[in-house]
């Protein structure tokens, strides 16, 4: 994963990520949805009551299976650590530690949410939860193509910018553009031209500091 | 945690724990991560990045020394709140410090990292725990949570000489050894690379400009910035919300496939699958293929030596509900 997290945009890989779990959703609840036998009193012996639905076997089946790997694959390439990348860049320095701390509760009071409703909505509408799941993956992705900035490579200063009024859309942002390399060399033809008033700065920041 | 749960000397010790109590034990940790996640940020703007995981550091010591020196549950479940607070605050100050020091093109692998150690953390967690099981008596908890302490041994050792984060260091008007620390990520040591130079003045202007904007709970909203707040926030509530269900569909859906009986139970396998996948974290993909060389040896243990057998006599997956665990159907995990 982090041989290419920083070679791919954060924006790509939540927008696609977002999609594929949507598609392997949709596929799971549709084969479900047409393959089903009704297990009133629960699967299992002793029946599990969480589970009141049962697909018995051959290709639906390993359908089935196989889409539900494929969702896990998607969402650990994608979903999982871009939402942590990407929640610890955007804040700016002031905000961050608290945004962070704000990003980390949000986490956590979903978290607990969906444990409280998703044993009961499995039990009452079965195969229909999938497509719900994969109609928020849908909208998810609407979400990060409309609200979401491509940070991937960018400083964290740069990133402050994105997300200002006078910013730019965020389908419009590409990955790196990074203002620092015009600045780089903005500095280092200043050095060439004029050394001694930029070193004059270093050293009076740290007299400053010294005092 | 869950590899201690299944032991026979925690069960006799703690009489047997189920419900509720159970629950509480198990729900101590997730709820001081409240407590630390919420103090974290006025904590790390304070002390420093470095220095708050350094604080967090105490919580845990303290919380471990309570729980392998443990007489009941309630002490139990004070030494996990108290281990919660440090995995709040680490948790959340931990990306932070690695996004402000990273190099912004390699921003995104360091942050992964901490993922990955996470992952690793739970793996030999689950060995430990698995060694413990064999020593008799109270020794075999009280060592596998002992253990806790070793990691943060290291950690306190070594954070000292990890270099404060320079964004931090800026914010507070430390401004030599932030320009420093710059140059030794950035340059070798050079503050006098147009990089160094460059990057120092983007961060003191930005940072000029934020002050500038107002004070308080003002910086979340003004000029645009409800939008960022909004990004933060959401783009973790998504990652919850879309994820929660991968684990579990895979749950229910394996059993829909097979129905098959079991006449042992390797709880610890079971545990391990459980904890595996309903925590949620970005290597689930990997550990598919980690969980056959995991489950091996448990299932080695229940054959050989029948240990407790679950009251319902089932093996219960959560990922696969897989009733009849076989080498082959292990490969398969």
């Amino acid at each position: 994963m982090w041989l290419f997290i920083d070679k791919t945009g954060r924006r790509t890989l939540l927008i696609l990520g977002a999609l594929g779990m949507g598609v392997c959703h949709f596929v799971v609840g549709g084969v479900m949805g047409a393959h089903h036998v009704d297990v009133p009193g629960g699967v299992g012996n002793p029946p599990n009551a969480n589970i009141v639905i049962s697909v018995n076997k051959g290709a639906p089946a390993y359908t089935v299976i196989l889409f539900s790997y494929l969702l896990i694959v998607v969402y650990a390439l994608t979903l999982a650590p871009v939402c942590w990348i990407y929640a610890a860049e955007v804040w700016s320095l002031g905000t961050r530690a608290t945004g962070m701390s704000m990003a980390a509760m949000s986490n956590w009071i979903f978290n607990f949410a969906l444990g409280m409703f998703t044993p009961p909505a499995f039990v009452n509408i079965t195969w229909k939860l999938f497509i719900i799941f994969g109609v928020l993956c849908m909208a998810a992705a609407a979400w990060f193509f409309v609200f979401y900035p491509e940070t991937c490579g960018k400083t964290l200063e740069e990133i402050e910018v994105l997300f200002g009024n006078d910013g730019p859309k965020p389908w419009n942002t590409r990955k790196g553009d990074s203002r620092l390399v015009a600045e780089i060399e903005a500095v280092a033809a200043r050095k060439d031209g004029d050394a001694p008033s930029v070193h004059e700065t270093e050293s009076s920041d740290q007299e400053k500091v010294a005092v | 945690m869950s590899a201690i749960v299944i032991t026979e000397q925690y069960i006799t010790f703690f009489n047997n724990p189920s419900g509720l109590i159970q629950g509480a034990i198990g729900s101590a940790l997730a709820a001081g991560s409240v407590v630390g996640s919420a103090i974290a940020g006025p904590i790390s703007d304070k002390i420093g990045r470095r220095d708050s995981i350094m604080f967090a550091c105490i919580f845990w010591l303290i919380g471990t020394a309570i729980q392998v020196a443990c007489q009941n549950y309630g002490q139990l479940i004070a030494g996990r709140v108290l281990n919660g607070i440090t995995v709040g605050i680490t948790s959340s100050q931990v990306p932070v410090y690695l996004a402000e020091i990273a190099k912004a093109e390699k921003r995104g692998s360091l942050v992964i990292i901490q993922q990955l150690a996470i992952e690793f953390g739970i793996l030999i967690m689950y060995f430990i725990g698995y060694g413990c099981s064999y020593i008799p008596g109270t020794a075999s908890f009280r060592t596998a949570w002992g253990t806790q302490f070793v990691p943060c041994f290291f950690l306190i050792i070594g954070l000292p000489f990890l270099p404060r984060s320079p964004r931090w260091l800026a914010k507070v008007g430390r401004d030599a050894e932030a320009i420093q620390t710059l140059a030794n990520i950035q340059a070798g040591g050079n503050t006098q690379d147009p990089r160094v130079i460059a990057e120092w003045e983007e961060i003191t202007t930005v940072m000029r400009a934020e002050l500038e904007a107002g004070k308080g709970w003002r910086k979340f909203v003004r000029n645009g910035m409800w939008k960022r707040t909004m990004a933060g926030m959401t783009v973790q509530a998504w990652q919850v919300s879309l994820s929660r269900f991968c684990p579990r569909n895979c749950a229910s859906l394996y059993q829909c496939c097979f129905e098959q009986k079991l006449t042992y139970t390797p709880r610890l396998a079971t545990r391990w699958c459980q904890h595996y996948c309903v925590s949620s974290f970005p290597f689930e993909a990997t550990g598919t293929v980690l969980i056959p060389i995991q489950v091996l040896p448990h299932l080695h243990r229940a054959n050989g030596r029948p240990r407790r057998q679950r009251r319902d006599g089932y093996f219960r997956c959560p990922i696969c509900r897989l009733h009849h665990l076989h080498w082959r159907d292990v490969a398969l995990h």
